[in-house]
This record gives C-alpha cells, sequence and structure tokens, in this order.
C-alpha cells in the first residue's frame, strides 16, 4: 500500500524533459481532456439547481423532462452526486490516457522503441525519444494516482501506454516501467517491487525486455534489471535483486543480492 | 539467505494428500469487495453533501459565515475521512466474524487468505484516504480504529504497517518506506503470524520486518536491513544486515 506520500506509485517517469516543446504538449492534454469534464459538469450542475445560464438548448429540453418528471428527478439527480464526481474523474483519466496514448503514436513513428545500449547524450535520438516517452506518461499516469480506487490503474492503463500486462496482476503497489514489459496473468508483485527495463549504467541508457510468466511470485522490495525473465511459477524472496539478463527459470526460487537459485 | 525462507514455519494445515512442488496455476489473486468499497465512498460523500447544504443554508441566513469557507472545506474533508473509517470498521467487523484475523500457517488461496484479502481490500482504502489528506499522520486513528495497537508518539505514516495483528509500542519509530509484515504468501503457503514492536525502538528506512519478528525494548534496526520468520530482535542491540544480524549494543 499505501506508498508513503514521500514514494509516490507509477510508472517509472521521471521530469528530464528534452525539449520544452514536451511541456506544452502535456499542458495541451491537460487542458483538452478537461473540456470534456467541463462539459460533463455543466449538465450535471444544470440537472441539480435547474440552471443554464448559457441557453443551451439541449440543456433546456433535458431540464423539461426533468421538470416533467417533478421533485423526485431531482431527488434522484441528487443521490447520484458521488457517482458524479467519480464519472468527472474518470473521463479525466481515461482521456488523459487516449491524449497521451495519441501523442506516443506520434512519438513512436517519429522514432521507435527500440531494445539495445545507447550514449546518455540528447543528441542521441533512443536516449530523447525515451524522455520524450517518460514525459508524456507521466500526466495521466498520475491523475490516476488520485483516485481512491485501484481499478483503472492496473492493468489497462499500462497495456494502453505500452507495457504488455496480463489479466489479474497486482500492479498497484510496485512501481513497473511502461515500455519493454511483459507481465503475463496471475503474476503477483509484492509492495514497493520495481520492474525496470531500462537502467543508466556509466554513461549508457540501457533498454531491453523484461518479462514476468505466468503466476511467479516476485516478493517485496525485488529490484528486477532490464533483460531478466521470470519463470511461471518462479518465487523470488523479498528484498532480492534480479541481474541483467538472468533467467529465472520454471518453478524456481532466487534469493539473495545478486539473486541466486535456492 | 532470504528472510523468508531461513525458517520457514512447518506446515500445520495442508489439504488433504501432499502438495505438490509446484503447484498449478490457483485462482488469481483479485481485488475483493468492490462494491463494498464503492458503497462506502457513496455514503461518506452523501454525508459531505449534507454538511454542504447545511453550509449554503447558513451562509443565506447569516452572510458572515461565509468568511468560515476555508474551515468548511477541511471540515468536508474530514468528515469525508472519518465517515469512510468508520463505515470500514463496520464492514470489516461483519467480514472478520466467519473468519476473524489468526495467527498459523494456512494453504495458499484458502479461506483464510481469501478473508485476509477481503479485510485487506478494506482497510488499504481507509488508510490511503488518511495518509492521502492533508495530515497524513493522523493514519494512527485509522490504525487504532481497525484495531492495530499503536503506543505513544510512534512515527508510521512514512512507512507501511500492515493493518492486523501487529503491536506497536510507545515513542518506536519506522523509517522511510520500512515494511512490519504480519503475512507472507510462501509457494503453496499463507503465513500469518503476531509481529510485536516494543517501545523505544527504531525502524531504519527501507527496512522489511518479516511476520513473526519480536523486536525488543530500544533496538534498532538498520537501514535497508530485513529479518526473517519469527526473528527475535534482543533489546537494546543494533541489527543489521538482510538477513539481519546482532551488531552491537547501543
Amino acid at each position: 500500500m499505501a506508498p508513503p506520500n514521500t514514494f509516490k506509485m507509477g510508472p517509472l517517469v521521471n521530469g528530464v524533459f528534452p525539449s520544452k516543446w514536451y511541456v506544452l504538449l502535456v499542458l495541451f492534454n491537460m487542458w483538452i481532456s478537461a473540456i470534456p469534464v467541463a462539459i460533463f459538469a455543466y449538465v450535471y450542475i444544470g440537472l441539480l439547481f435547474d440552471w443554464n445560464p448559457m441557453h443551451v438548448i439541449f440543456m433546456n429540453f433535458i431540464l423539461g423532462i426533468i421538470n416533467l418528471l417533478g421533485v423526485w428527478a431531482r431527488i434522484v439527480s441528487w443521490l447520484l452526486f458521488p457517482f458524479a464526481l467519480l464519472v468527472g474523474l474518470y473521463i479525466y483519466a481515461f482521456l488523459g490516457i487516449k491524449v497521451a496514448k495519441a501523442c506516443l503514436a506520434i512519438e513512436t513513428w517519429r522514432h521507435p522503441v527500440r531494445e539495445g545500449t545507447f550514449p546518455r547524450d540528447f543528441s542521441n535520438p533512443d536516449y530523447y525519444h525515451f524522455h520524450a516517452r517518460r514525459v508524456l506518461k507521466k500526466f495521466p499516469v498520475w491523475v490516476l494516482g488520485v483516485v481512491p480506487f485501484p481499478w483503472m490503474k492496473r492493468s489497462y492503463v499500462y497495456n494502453q501506454l505500452g507495457a504488455t500486462i496480463g489479466k489479474d496482476v497486482g500492479l498497484l503497489d510496485s512501481w513497473t516501467d511502461a515500455e519493454l514489459v511483459t507481465i503475463e496473468s496471475g503474476a503477483l508483485l509484492g509492495r514497493a517491487t520495481v520492474i525496470t527495463s531500462h537502467a543508466f549504467v556509466e554513461n549508457m541508457l540501457v533498454l531491453r525486455r523484461t518479462c514476468v510468466k505466468k503466476g511467479a511470485i516476485v516478493g517485496e522490495r525485488v529490484r528486477v534489471l532490464p533483460g531478466a525473465t521470470i519463470g511461471e511459477m518462479a518465487t523470488i524472496a523479498a528484498k532480492s535483486v534480479i541481474r541483467f539478463g538472468e533467467q529465472v527459470p520454471d518453478g524456481a526460487t532466487f534469493a539473495g543480492n545478486p539473486a541466486e537459485i535456492m | 539467505m532470504s528472510p523468508i525462507t531461513t525458517d520457514t514455519p512447518a506446515v500445520e494445515k495442508m489439504p488433504e494428500g501432499s502438495p505438490p512442488d509446484i503447484v498449478t496455476l490457483n485462482p488469481p489473486l483479485r481485488a475483493t469487495h468492490p462494491k463494498t468499497v464503492v458503497g462506502i465512498f457513496y455514503l461518506s460523500t452523501m454525508a459531505c453533501v449534507l454538511i454542504g447544504w447545511i453550509y449554503y443554508y447558513l451562509c443565506i441566513l447569516l452572510p458572515w459565515v461565509l468568511l468560515l469557507l476555508p474551515m468548511e472545506i477541511i471540515g468536508i474533508a474530514f468528515v469525508f475521512l472519518l465517515s469512510s473509517l468508520f463505515l470500514v470498521r463496520i464492514a470489516v467487523g461483519i467480514l472478520s466474524r466467519k473468519y476473524p484475523p489468526a495467527e498459523g500457517t494456512f494453504e495458499r488461496d484458502g479461506p483464510e487468505q481469501r478473508a485476509y484479502e477481503a479485510r485487506h481490500f478494506l482497510k488499504y482504502y481507509a488508510i490511503w484516504l488518511t495518509r492521502t489528506a492533508m495530515f497524513p499522520w493522523i493514519d494512527k486513528i485509522a490504525y487504532a480504529v481497525l484495531g492495530v495497537h499503536t503506543g505513544k508518539s510512534v512515527v508510521l505514516h512514512e512507512a507501511w504497517v500492515d493493518t492486523e495483528l501487529v503491536t506497536i509500542g510507545d515513542f518506536s519509530m519506522m523509517g522511510m518506506n520500512s515494511t512490519v509484515m504480519s503475512h507472507a504468501l510462501y509457494q503453496h503457503r499463507f503465513v500469518a503470524r503476531k509481529t510485536t514492536i516494543d517501545g523505544h525502538s527504531i525502524i531504519g528506512a527501507y527496512t522489511v520486518v518479516a511476520p513473526g519478528t519480536h523486536v525488543g525494548k530500544l533496538a534498532v534496526l538498520g537501514a535497508n536491513s530485513g529479518t526473517s520468520i519469527g526473528e527475535e530482535i534482543e533489546p537494546g542491540f543494533l541489527y543489521g544486515g538482510n538477513p539481519a544480524r546482532k551488531l552491537k549494543h547501543v
């Protein structure tokens, strides 16, 4: 749970802006996803207070129906208040994800996601677009972090943003990279577990695909480094470190730093 | 080697026949009782709507009440928090009537683990809310309501403490991102053991306290260390490493 307030969850995304134009892209995302929320709020507040200051014809039609139905329709619209809050929040988060996904599509069209080792320098296109993708993913994930329910935070958002996550994977308490990561169904990730597909080694950025297979248990605070594969029904004990490119066989138990077979 | 595997308790209760080494894919873990949480969210939001209406009519009657708007906003936040907390308490009380929190080693994905998950899902919501609020240290109230005994002046809002079978003495401090557990999943077993932290002890940053650990009075667990299941931390000593070893007297 509840990572403490100093340790917010989400895909590992940092705030390195490769170019100042990405600030504008993120602001555009916030703006465009807020417009439908504003329309929804206008309609709902209009229902609550019989209020239509902008004389929207569609709204007049709805209010006419509500007034025909009488006082019970108004009471019901008040009783739906908590759900309206949730609908607004989820519209915002959903559109934030979709807009970020569209931006990411353009980003990957400009430069595809590649595995490999690249110099840590913004003149290198792989490094530049790596940070660009991370910046675009930050906003929708942050919005979902504020919602008190775990639902969209699970596999949906990660699948939209570029990772491959199966069914019934509890991602809530872990930090997982949102690209080049495959987590199959039924895998359990412990609290504060870090599953990375990127690492900075000296002057290099390493990007490699990381895979957690069906039904594997990854304990608390395990650090899985890029390129590792954890086999089906394998167990990784708490606080162990899985090295670069480690292949954990199916059903094995690994522990320690660096992790070794038990 | 690892905090979990060094001292695995004997299996006391297993299904008929010897358990296979590698179990087949169990019914996966899923968030239980989401409907209950939505109901709790609904009721506590309606309590806030009620407070909002009262404030609205007070403002019409006495316009100077508008000056109290900041207090109204904070008040609504706390009404939301406290009502969610007490509703979660009631729901957990109903849930734990059949399977009360119990110590022992159980079959994985058995009824005990399912009941634990159901309770944990509800408690998680309440504690998440208190920690997202403007005063995260009020999560001690949440822990007290949900049945964890914490002593005087305990600091735990930067750590995760399991919500049952844990006792924490006076003046103890939990470091940032440390974890105090009372349950663990190990292959085909679900282990639940009582964890006790006596008074005046310090748990370092990024430390994992495994289920069944007893941390003595005035003991210090160093940063990034981990204890094993059922480990005894002697009072007044400094422990460090993974698994934790006695280093010196403090």
